[in-house]
């Protein structure tokens, strides 16, 4: 048996040295190693073997296994492992990569989605709500009463409601920032909770490079036992650390907002120039992207949270103006036109 | 608001640098948005918040410039002149108490009007008005100065001896200074004399009563008015000026007199005038209502630790007038009618104690759920999204507010949509009742640019009118372009269906619709016996097609538009994601190819269908390899080719097997289709 071993290690070694193709090894690998090949023949012969020379036996088997199965792969190596090509093998790899075709997402939702994100791993819950709104969700119950000048700056789309002088109820407009989802959310909810808000908002503005009648803002609003200004000051900066970057540094200025007491607009440190001063931020080194404040105690009564017992934060930005920002985008008409050219760069 | 550096410092002894100022500002709230160095002046351009406007003044100004930096500010009061008995028999009658519950008059003689000296017209022209003469700038000066609204109106061009504050009448009109005839309503407040209106009060006074270069003697104005209805009366005649946009956001009561006098007194000086006599009538003056505010609830609100003793010092330096300890009761001065509740005074504490002197404190930020029905439609929207963006398609953005027009363009019969009751132009005066409009406007716009790659699609609202209620549903809407759009080009008209369709299968596959099917249908958007409607069973989700040839010519398109247009919360609920594994196949499968020739109108569905029946259980997938029209086959008949490929799950086919399957199925096609086999 022994020899037998030897005779077919000879063999099987000079064969592998012999063949000179892919084919040809395979074919020995299948004679030799396959489950009904030679070796698989001997160790179904070890049972004839002498007790007391049936491990040296074995042994013998499996170190023929290894060696040929390393001899197999060595000659493959030195049969295809050959260095330089012939001029017919050769091809040009300066030529361009064969693309997958893909599209991509709007660079509007791409922004959602990545501020979206930020708040989302901070636990706050993604909410919409309707862009069709009442009166009474989109101003009054935001404390923004009708004869007050800080209506100005909500200009608002009226739908051609019947009787529209005279049945102000049925009134419809088009929400003119996401804030009325807040009223909608604690009309149905019950403190604590953390939500934040994506969606198109619509004001008559005229359009220019700068002003779209449509735009997107995302808003947030947590409420809970003991949410102070300084909580406010935290979340916000962490999302802008999380979103613009960790060198990102943060300014609260006072501001007044109906709906928030106190308030404040918040800048960032801008990011072209790094706070430096440059044409993006009128050299000033701060970008606004933000409006903020305490939740209004009069918000609160209009929804019947108890703002002795709760209190909270929202704030709200712009999704087209931190775009913008964030790719460098000189005219906001390009998100509405929708040249693929520009579609495709995001 | 324009504020001048220089002047500013009249009233508040700062060395500070105009930057630093600017910055002190915004960092209280009042947004220096630009710095304009003029003639050695300094020109700050300040956003004044509609609640602040005690702030649309120099004096007010310098007045948060002293709280802010604790510099005193200094402005005398200018004291009632003495003045002789007036001769003409003067009355206020007050018709509208309501709407104005403090008028004074006072009345300056022998006037000469005469170019304004120098130190005016410098302080005027430095916030960038032009000095008219010496009565109108003093006016105006004194409007900047203090922030209080004056008018001066030439005394003989009055009728009669009462100047009548009163709604006005019905048909009445008045010529404003502006040289502009308007027509007032009875709920706008006026100002009149015996005869007429000779001022919409608080806004603009009239044309024929206003101070010309041969007024001698004048009556000058001093008010307050009710802030609603000065910006009713305002927004209704599309007219604001520097004195109606201050008395809509509220004067201050007890700065009426002052400026009156202080205006009275600058005239006598520069117009060499002698001071007449003066009139006043007004509701009794209610004292102003105590705030509480609690210390404790304050440090709640702002996360802060700050002693009574540093809130008591930041709202006197306000001006507040404060007493007590733990709950402080605080009186407002007469200027911050925009403070009336605690929250209010909470965020005067903290605007100068400083936004940047509060800590960040992490909040106990509570993880909060979306509820099921969003969770559940987000979910599948963002997996719509990513299939779509994954099979080459982008997405698109449009305007959700078009113009009735387009709708035209498209044939679009159903008047169900919406209207905007204040479109800025006919671009936006509807709703879009479908998202094809945009898609296909946008394809356009892709064209005409020269780009012909286009596979868009969009997934937002579409907005319509149902049984009286408004409603918005999402939709999905997707647009491939082809360039060719003749018959003869056919190859790829069918490449761009069919791979708009594939598409569709992906995506409802990817969302686990069930029972998808896809049916002829005809629509008057796309051409007949080329369209299909996309079902769930029996629910319609939406139909797919080529466009009709006048609707893309009529969008500037040449070439073929295939779009689809689905009902994306129908397709959401009939979509079932969950998936169970089924165990992979253990045995290898064999194919054969078919060849035949058949009648054009026996459909692929049928012949696929033959196949499954005749092949049982041994036919895994059947595959169209090819499809051929054209001068090589017989009028009337195309050539398919098509593989059907075997497997069993329980062993390894034998060729018999496969040959016994093949051939009950090119004798099925050919016998049952009338088909020849190649």
């Amino acid at each position: 048996m022994k020899a037998r071993l030897k005779e077919i290690e000879i063999q099987a070694l000079f064969e592998i040295d012999a063949a000179s193709t892919q084919q040809a090894l395979e074919g020995i690998r299948a004679k030799y190693l396959s489950r009904k090949g030679v070796l698989s023949q001997l160790y179904k012969e070890l049972g004839s073997v002498d007790e007391k020379d049936r491990p040296m036996i074995g042994q013998g088997i499996n170190r023929l296994k290894a060696i040929f199965e390393q001899d197999i792969k060595q000659r493959v190596h030195e049969l295809y492992g050959k260095t330089g090509l012939t001029e017919s093998e050769v091809f040009d790899v300066t030529m361009p990569g064969v693309c997958p075709e893909i599209g991509k997402k709007h660079p509007i939702t791409k922004t959602i989605d990545d501020i979206c994100g930020v708040f989302s791993r901070m636990g706050f819950a993604i909410i919409e709500g309707p862009e069709i709104e009442t009166e009474f969700n989109n101003f009054e119950a935001l404390n923004i009463p009708l004869d007050h000048p800080s209506r100005d700056t909500f200009d608002t789309f009226y739908l051609d409601t019947e009787n529209f002088e005279t049945d102000p109820q049925k009134r419809r407009l088009l929400r003119s920032h996401t804030s009325p989802v807040q009223i909608r959310y604690m009309q149905n909810h019950k403190p604590p909770f953390s939500i934040a808000v994506p969606g198109t908002v619509f004001r008559p503005d005229a359009t220019d490079a700068s002003h779209s009648f449509m735009f997107h803002q995302i808003e947030g609003l947590v409420v809970g036992d003991g949410i102070n200004f300084a909580n406010l000051k935290w979340a916000l900066f962490e999302f802008a650390r999380q979103y613009f970057g960790e060198l990102t540094k943060v300014r609260f200025r006072p501001h007044f907002f109906p709906f928030t007491e106190p308030s404040a607009e918040v800048d960032v440190s801008c990011i072209i120039c790094a706070g430096q001063g440059c044409r993006v931020c009128s050299q000033s080194g701060w970008l606004e992207i933000l409006g903020a404040g305490m939740v209004d105690p009069n918000v609160f009564n209009k929804v019947n949270i108890d703002s002795e017992k709760y209190s909270g934060f929202a704030f709200g930005m712009g999704v087209e103006r931190i775009a913008m920002l964030k790719y460098g985008i000189d005219d906001i008409r390009l998100f509405y036109e929708n040249d693929l050219r520009f579609l495709r760069q995001f | 608001m324009k504020i001048s550096y220089e002047w500013l410092r009249e009233y508040v002894n700062t060395k500070v640098s105009p930057e630093t100022l600017a910055n002190w500002l915004t960092m209280a709230g009042h947004e220096v948005s630009l710095i304009e160095h003029n003639k050695g002046d300094v020109v700050f351009d300040i956003e004044v918040t509609p609640n602040r406007p005690d702030c649309l003044s120099h004096i007010g100004i310098a007045r948060e410039i002293s709280a802010a930096t604790g510099k005193p500010f200094k402005f005398a009061r200018a004291k009632l002149l003495k003045a002789p008995q007036e001769k003409r028999g003067f009355r206020i009658v007050r018709e509208n108490k309501a709407m104005c519950p403090f008028y004074t008059m006072r009345v300056i003689r022998n006037i000469k009007v005469a170019p304004s000296p120098q130190w005016i017209a410098k302080k005027i022209s430095s916030i960038g008005l032009h000095p008219i003469n010496n009565i109108v700038d003093a006016t105006n000066f004194v409007l900047f100065e203090t922030g209080h609204p004056l008018h001066a109106f030439d005394l003989d061009k009055l009728s009669g001896n009462e100047i009548i504050i009163r709604n006005a009448r019905a048909n009445e009109s008045i010529v404003t200074i502006d040289d502009i005839e308007r027509k007032l309503k009875p709920n706008m407040l006026v100002v009149a004399d015996k005869s007429r209106p000779v001022a919409i009060a608080g806004i603009m006074g009239g044309k024929d009563s206003a101070i010309t270069g041969a007024t001698k003697n004048i009556l000058l104005e001093s008010a307050y008015f009710d802030p609603i209805s000065i910006r009713r009366t305002s927004l209704a005649l599309g007219l604001s000026t520097d004195s109606s946009y201050r008395f809509e956001r509220g004067t201050d009561l007890e700065n009426v007199v002052p400026s009156s006098n202080r205006a009275a007194s600058l005239i006598c000086d520069i117009a060499k005038a002698g001071i007449g006599g003066f009139l006043e009538s007004a509701d009794k003056a209610q004292s102003p209502a105590k705030i509480n505010l609690r210390v404790p609830y304050l440090n709640k609100i702002l996360g802060t630790s700050l002693k009574p003793a540093e809130i008591r010092h930041i709202l006197a330096r306000l001006g507040y007038r404060v007493k007590g300890v733990s709950v402080l009761e605080v009186i407002p001065p007469s200027y911050r009618s925009d403070t009336t509740r605690e929250a209010d005074l909470i965020e005067e504490v903290a605007r100068i104690y400083g936004y940047d002197n509060i800590n960040s404190v992490p909040a106990s930020i509570i993880t909060t759920c979306q509820d099921d029905n969003l969770k559940d439609f987000i979910a599948k929207r963002n997996a719509a999204k990513e299939t779509l963006v994954s099979s080459g398609f982008n997405e698109v953005v449009s305007y959700s507010l078009i113009s009735k027009d387009l709708l035209k363009d498209m044939l679009w019969t159903d008047e169900g949509f919406i209207k905007i009751k204040n479109p800025l132009s006919k671009e936006q005066e509807i709703m879009r009742p479908s998202l094809l409009p945009g898609i296909i406007k946008a394809s356009a716009y892709n064209t005409s640019r020269q780009v012909y790659d286009i596979k868009l699609f969009e997934l937002s609202n579409i907005y319509f009118k149902e049984a009286k209620e408004y409603r918005e549903e999402p939709y999905l809407a997707l647009a491939l372009y082809a360039k060719a759009n003749t018959l003869n080009q056919k190859g790829i008209l069918e490449q761009g269906f069919f791979r708009l369709k594939g598409v569709i299968l992906n995506l409802a596959k990817t969302l686990g619709v069930k029972n998808l099917k896809l049916e002829k249908i005809t629509s008057n958007l796309l051409d007949e016996d080329r369209s299909i409607a996309v079902l769930s069973g029996s629910v319609m989700l939406g139909l797919m097609g080529r466009l009709k040839d006048n609707i893309t010519a009529v969008f500037g398109i040449t070439g073929s538009l295939f779009v689809a247009e689905i009902d994306f919360r129908q397709l959401v609920l009939s979509a079932h994601p969950e998936r169970y594994y089924k165990p992979l196949p253990r045995f290898p499968y064999a194919y054969r190819d078919v060849s035949f020739a058949i009648g054009v109108l026996v459909e692929y569905k049928e012949i696929e269908a033959l196949i499954k029946r005749v092949g049982g259980n041994l036919v895994e997938e059947i595959e169209l390899l090819s499809e051929y029209r054209g001068k090589q086959i017989e009028a009337g008949k195309r050539s398919l080719a098509i593989r059907v490929i075997f497997r069993s799950k329980d062993k390894t086919l034998t060729e018999e097997e496969i040959g016994s399957a093949d051939a009950a199925i090119r004798s099925g096609i050919e016998k049952t289709f009338n088909a020849v086999l190649r």
